[in-house]
């Protein structure tokens, strides 16, 4: 009796534990195992990406980009005048030395006439100062500049004494500044 | 007493199959036949962004916090072995913008193009960068992209 007792409540067990798991079926209700679809060969792949920005952390900016002399009557005496200034800004890393070429225009071409000029630097160092001459037309490396710095030009002489074509008429002489890092 | 166990149990066994089609109906998952059930996944994270960079430069980079990390992970508990491949990355060029790269498998094991690497549960392939170099000539502000691709091949 205890036996058959043991047997059934065995059974019993079993029959409730095989029922009660939630295995997969399909919609005819029979139970269905794992279903393993075996590859023959496997090829994955992900990509990531790196991204970097190149900087040329240096520009020039025209502050003052024109200034009105003036009239001036033909003369074979030059005017001594001391003009407002063309003004420029450049900014840079000042981790770096850049490089500076001042492409100064005294002469217009068309008739002859001239202006004398005088630059000047101001990067709020006391080196600051007048820009030799010399300089001038050619590659120049700065460096010990401050991130800023300022280019300055004023007329100091006007030369009137050749005619233009017309009997009066504005002259102009164009200057021109040129940044770089790497000329 | 047999009568009433037998009873008993005949109940337990009915109430059981109750049970068990009820569970029929909300059991049912779709069989995928003809499907491949690769059982590893390999995952990255998008970008890094190393940052800027000046031109005419050779930059080192600390590489910990500017590395792509590639996660392959298995899905079964089974050990895999896979075959490991990075030729589809790209680097740059010494004339533009070049990126030196380092490549390990699980932590600090130099990877190499067609290294068998066996593992469980996940593997993690690292890929830094050492050294960025910005050619001299380059004359305006850009951005760059380098995608590092791992191929991951299942070996059987």
């Amino acid at each position: 009796m205890k036996k058959l007792l043991l047997t059934l409540i065995a059974m019993f067990v079993v029959t409730s534990l095989s029922f009660s798991q939630n295995w997969p079926a399909n919609n005819n209700g029979v139970l269905i195992t794992k279903d393993v679809t075996a590859s023959n060969q496997g090829i994955l792949s992900a990509t990531g990406t790196f991204k970097l920005d190149v900087a040329i952390p240096l520009s020039i900016e025209t502050m003052v980009g024109n200034v009105d002399l003036g009239a001036f009557v033909q003369s074979t005496t030059p005017y001594t005048i001391n003009s407002d200034e063309l003004k420029w800004k450049i900014t840079a890393d000042n981790r770096y030395n850049f490089y500076m070429r001042i492409h100064q225009k005294e002469q217009n071409t068309t008739n002859g006439n001239k202006i004398e000029m005088q630059w000047r630097w101001d990067d709020g160092t006391p080196s600051s100062g007048v820009i030799d001459p010399t300089w001038l037309n050619q590659t120049l490396k700065c460096s010990d500049h401050d991130g800023w710095c300022y280019i300055f030009c004023k007329v100091i002489k006007v030369y009137a004494n050749v005619p233009t074509t017309a009997a009066s008429g504005p002259e102009s002489f164009e200057q021109k500044i040129e940044v770089a890092y790497l000329f | 007493m047999n009568n009433k166990i037998i009873i008993l149990y005949l109940f337990f066994i009915l109430s059981g199959k109750i049970v068990a089609q009820q569970n029929i109906n909300y059991s049912i998952k779709p069989i995928e036949k003809n499907k491949s059930s690769l059982q590893i996944t390999v995952s990255t994270a998008l970008s890094v962004n190393l940052g800027e960079f000046i031109v005419g430069t050779q930059s080192s980079v600390d590489f910990t916090y500017n590395e792509i990390i590639f996660n392959i992970v298995a899905s079964d508990k089974e050990f895999h072995t896979v075959r490991l491949f990075n030729t589809n990355s790209n680097t740059g060029n010494e004339k533009d913008v070049k990126i030196i790269t380092e490549w390990v498998v699980d932590n600090n094991i130099p990877f190499y193009n067609g290294m068998e690497f066996k593992f469980k549960e996940n593997l993690i392939v690292k890929c830094k960068v050492k050294a960025v170099y910005v050619y001299s000539y380059i004359n305006k502000n850009t951005t760059k992209y380098f995608d590092q691709e791992l191929i991951v091949e299942e070996v059987y």
